[in-house]
């Protein structure tokens, strides 16, 4: 048992008062007036043998009192050393390493390693040990579960071999966040709940200001741990950073427009003049002639690039500064899409009554997404070269049968085909498409229209109308239909059905394309199809199964996820440094952007390109003030700089005794005794102050 | 002994000292003793110089000239000195004992209230007959003195005078004596209350000085039952509340000697008093007051205004 103020035992010195005051009291136990003592002669009472026996015990009950409130004030405590029973490690110490962009500055980085490896150094053999890093989000790199289930010469090894791999990323600081994390995972005991360890949390960062500590300030501590950061500072405060400011969507990027950047200027930079330009990817220079800027310390400036001088750069630089982990930024080139319909019919494109008007109608003729329709009449005549690019093939009237078999072999290739059934004399081409001997179709003329009743909303035809509230179809009337039966197309799936049963739309599978059956057509003649809203959706989601990306903003930050519908076709993700990785199908989202640059997701005939950029608070590079923990009401240990030392004895043992408080129960120990003592006194006294009738 | 003695009809009528010291007023206490016991006022055969006017008698040189009538003398050439009928008959100095041997008390009240009450009361009863009552309370020395007068605002005065608490360190019984004999040239009564724990030697032969004068001299010795029984049980250590000295003494071993030095020094007060013809009335203060003045009221019918002359020189 070790004592945090020793010098309180000198209070047991007063064990001698009680053996002096029951000295004293033996003679002068009680004083009692009386008028004169002329007449009284001098006859000193004797002492009995029983009162000297009892006032033994009072005397040990009053000095145990005494020396009992003697060790109380002397705060006791056992040291953690008795406590484990063998072990000698007195911490649950996690290592925090900051990780994010902002610590790429020259030399920071190499400084938090060797704070961390200098924490590791003066941690002991009981002791249990974490390493975490952290920038948006919480790494484990060693938790307490490994370090205790390794053995104990091999840890420290292990942590530095571990350290030895990090390096930091480029992403944002979510420090509030991880802090708490982190703080939760100390003050868990795993089971060890008897075991008092100090618990340590030692934060080693930049601290810059756009870590988001801020909302640290709420955060209620776990009990007992204690909170220490190392600030590691940087060679050089001399920082600005460069970021884009993106129009709203990809699709407003104009390759010809102007780009806007911002330069922000650390409040400590002892620079103000910068050059903005367009980067040049065969060096570290600029294409083109850099814009002068100037930007006081602590503010940011607005910077308008010229048009960029060819279509294929996609990064802007800024030079002036001393790190350059936030100097480029990356302005995606639009990818353009520009694809091509082969409509097959016999109708004019004039005819405001016929399915090639309202083909073109829908389909948007410009952008980067541009489908461009290409009408051919159905003969024999029609070169295959003009129509084999083509992303989609439409068919209202019958073929020839020299169409018939490259059209076929497209499909087998993996195009699409619809055939829209403009009358019964069709059948014969379906047939011959399907493959199938024959198929039975019949005009249909409903009393008064037809409705389709029964749709397949899973299927990519009718996937733009998943949400309900899309699924109302009723305003949509037939008039006419060709009857078919799905009987003689057995390979086929009804994707739709009017509601007196017959098939609507069908898909039949051939090869790795795909043939789309309307028996109906879009013309007013036959129905209300292309007036509905529901036509363009229903074209595009024919047009572009796959490709109905979610996420449509041009730029995002290190770490955003964006998601994107489910492919059934295989698509590759193209990363900044230029190598691919396969998109599992089904996917609907991508978490892997963690490096800066212009990712493109490349899919069956269509592309999509992202700018990944810094977060722009990594810029602010500038130190918070060391007080702000104490104003997050942090835990804040004895010192920052020392931090990678264990706090000295004193400070330890003063800790203890604050959690073992074993003063209270030496108080409540020396109460019972004086109680128990007063008790002893009274029940004495009541019995001496009844008359001896042998005194009389 | 608490209990009073009992009335005819078989239920106490005398009040318990202890429950009568509970009334703050001293006043108060001396209207209550004295309520069942006053007898009323009676005329003074004796003549002074006051409102009533009774004869007149020939001017002889010592008299004083105030009381000349100067109208008898222009008309018949005489000097006449007119006489009065005096209201007050009887002189009486009750002679209190502050000193702090008074102060002990172990019935719930002290020698000294005790003292102080029967003082207060026989000034009250004395004042109701119309006479004069004065005050002297002395300790080491003559603390105060209040010349006896009959007026308004005399009682009160006495009763501020015995509300005092006694103080002195000790008592000196010849100190009143002599200074008595300095002022009260005519005769009178003297009552003296006190403890007499005092040495004797010298009180006899003032006290004869007292009774030649004429006073009539009636001594209350007022003891503490514990004073008589010596009653500890325990060892104790015993103050003395005069002197401050310590004794530590086994009780039982000090009883016997104790109550026959004590009873030796009573008996020696009590045989003083009875050669010098003074009366002599041991009272213990849980005795109701009420018989005290029962006592005094006896005692002084009983004695009249008989002198006993007896000499000084016999006294031992």
């Amino acid at each position: 048992m070790n004592f945090l103020a020793p010098w309180f035992l000198l209070g047991g010195l007063a064990l001698g008062l009680p053996v002096v005051f029951h000295l004293i009291q033996r003679t002068t136990r009680d004083r009692t007036p009386f008028s004169s003592l002329r007449f009284v002669t001098v006859s000193p009472p004797r002492l009995t043998k029983r009162s000297r026996l009892e006032d033994l015990l009072l005397l040990l009950v009053r000095c145990l009192a005494l020396l009992l409130l003697a060790l109380g004030f002397a705060r006791p405590f056992l040291p953690r050393s008795e406590l484990l029973a063998g072990a000698s490690g007195t911490q649950r110490l996690l290592i925090l390493i900051d990780s994010s962009a902002s610590m790429r500055r020259t030399g920071v980085w190499a400084e938090a390693v060797r704070r961390a490896e200098s924490a590791l150094s003066h941690t002991q053999t009981g002791d249990q040990v974490a390493l975490y890093t952290f920038d948006r989000e919480l790494k484990p790199i060693l938790t307490f579960s490994e370090w205790m289930a390794t053995a104990s010469d091999q840890r420290l090894a292990i942590a530095r071999s571990r350290l030895a791999t990090l390096s930091p990323s480029w992403a944002s600081t979510q420090l509030a966040s991880c802090v708490e994390r982190a703080a939760e995972i100390v003050a868990e005991r795993d089971g060890e709940k008897s075991v008092p360890l100090q618990s340590r949390l030692l934060l080693i960062s930049d601290q810059q200001e756009g870590s988001h500590a801020d909302s640290l300030a709420g955060y209620e501590w776990p009990p007992g741990v204690s909170f220490e950061v190392v600030a590691i500072a940087a060679q050089s405060r001399n920082n600005a950073g460069l970021h884009w400011a993106p129009p709203a969507g990809l699709a407003d990027i104009k390759p010809s427009d102007p780009v806007q950047v911002r330069v922000s200027n650390a409040s400590e930079s002892q620079r103000d003049r910068f050059q903005v330009g367009w980067s040049d990817p065969s060096s570290t220079g600029f294409k083109g002639n850099p814009v002068e800027v100037t930007v006081p310390p602590g503010q940011t400036r607005t910077v308008t690039l010229p048009v960029r001088p060819d279509p294929a750069l996609q990064s802007v630089r800024l030079r002036g500064d001393d790190d350059a982990f936030d100097n480029e930024v990356f302005i995606p080139t639009p990818v353009s899409n520009h694809r091509s319909v082969a409509y097959f019919g016999t109708d004019p494109a004039t005819d405001t009554h016929q399915p090639l008007f309202f083909l073109k109608s829908a389909l948007p003729g410009t952008g980067p997404n541009a489908v461009e329709v290409h009408a051919y009449l159905p003969t024999s005549l029609i070169p295959t070269n003009d129509w084999a690019a083509s992303s989609l093939l439409v068919v209202t009237d019958p073929l020839p049968d020299s169409l018939i078999t490259p059209l076929r072999t497209r499909l087998d290739g993996g195009s699409t085909v619809l055939l829209s059934m403009k009358s019964v004399a069709i059948s014969n081409t379906l047939a011959q498409l399907a493959g199938v001997p024959g198929v039975s179709l019949e005009e249909a003329a409903p009393p008064d229209f037809a409705l389709l009743g029964e749709i397949d909303f899973q299927h990519p035809v009718f996937a733009p109308f998943t949400d309900p509230k899309f699924h109302d179809f009723t305003r949509i009337h037939f008039w006419k239909y060709r009857r078919l039966d799905a009987a003689s197309l057995p390979k086929a799936r009804v994707v739709a059905r009017f509601d007196h049963g017959d098939p609507a739309i069908l898909q039949l599978d051939l090869g790795r394309g795909r043939l789309i059956i309307l028996t109906s057509s879009w013309a007013p003649v036959d129905s209300q199809w292309a007036l509905s809203t529901k036509f363009v959706p229903w074209l595009l989601g024919i047009l572009e199964p796959e490709a109905v990306v979610e996420t449509t903003a041009a730029q995002l930050l290190v770490g955003d996820p964006w998601t994107f519908s489910p492919n059934t076709e295989p698509r590759t993700m193209r990363f900044p440094d230029g190598h691919t990785v396969p998109v599992p199908t089904g996917t609907t989202q991508f978490n892997g952007a963690s490096t800066p640059g212009i990712y493109r997701l490349d899919g069956a005939g269509s592309s999509r390109v992202w700018a990944v950029n810094l977060d722009p608070s990594e810029s602010r590079t500038t130190p918070i003030d060391s007080k702000e923990w104490a104003r997050f009401g942090a835990p804040v240990g004895p010192s920052s700089p020392a931090a990678v030392a264990p706090p000295p004895l004193r400070a330890s043992g003063a800790e203890t005794e604050g959690q073992q408080k074993l003063w209270r129960w030496f108080l409540v120990a020396t109460l019972l005794i004086l109680g128990a003592e007063s008790i002893v006194t009274g029940l004495r006294r009541l019995r001496q102050a009844q008359p001896t009738p042998s005194l009389a | 002994m608490k209990a009073a003695s009992p009335s005819p009809s078989g239920k106490s009528t005398l009040i318990d000292p202890a429950t009568l010291m509970r009334l703050g007023s001293l006043e108060w206490r001396a209207r209550i003793i004295v309520e069942g016991t006053r007898n009323g006022l009676h005329r003074s055969p004796y003549h002074g110089f006051s409102v009533e006017f009774t004869e007149y008698r020939q001017y002889t040189p010592g008299d004083d000239l105030r009381h000349l009538d100067w109208r008898v003398f222009a008309r018949s050439d005489r000097y006449e000195i007119k006489k009065f009928e005096d209201e007050t008959n009887l002189r009486c100095h009750l002679v209190v004992d502050q000193s702090r041997s008074m102060g002990y008390g172990s019935c719930g009240l002290t020698k000294a209230d005790y003292a102080a009450t029967l003082a207060a009361t026989l000034a009250y009863f004395l004042e109701l007959r119309g006479d004069a009552v004065g005050l002297l309370t002395f300790g080491q020395t003559v603390q105060e003195y209040i010349p006896p007068r009959h007026r308004t605002g005399h009682l009160r005065q006495l009763m501020h005078a015995l509300e005092k608490t006694p103080d002195a360190r000790e008592t000196d019984l010849l100190a009143p004596v002599q200074r008595l004999l300095s002022l009260v040239p005519k005769r009178g009564m003297m009552v003296f209350l006190s403890d007499f724990l005092a040495p004797l030697d010298g009180l006899e032969s003032l006290l004869a000085s007292w009774v030649a004068i004429g006073h009539e001299v009636i001594a209350f010795q007022i003891l503490d039952p514990r004073e008589l029984a010596f009653d500890f049980a325990q060892p104790t250590r015993l103050e003395d509340l005069e002197t401050g000295r310590m004794l530590a003494l086994d009780p039982n071993a000090a009883r016997e000697s104790y109550l026959a030095a004590f009873h030796r020094h009573n008996e020696q007060l009590q045989k003083l008093c009875e050669r010098l013809g003074v009366g002599f009335r041991q009272l213990v203060t849980d005795r109701p007051l009420e018989l005290a003045l029962t006592e005094f009221i006896d005692h002084w019918s009983r004695t009249g205004r008989r002198v006993t002359r007896t000499s000084a020189g016999r006294a031992a």
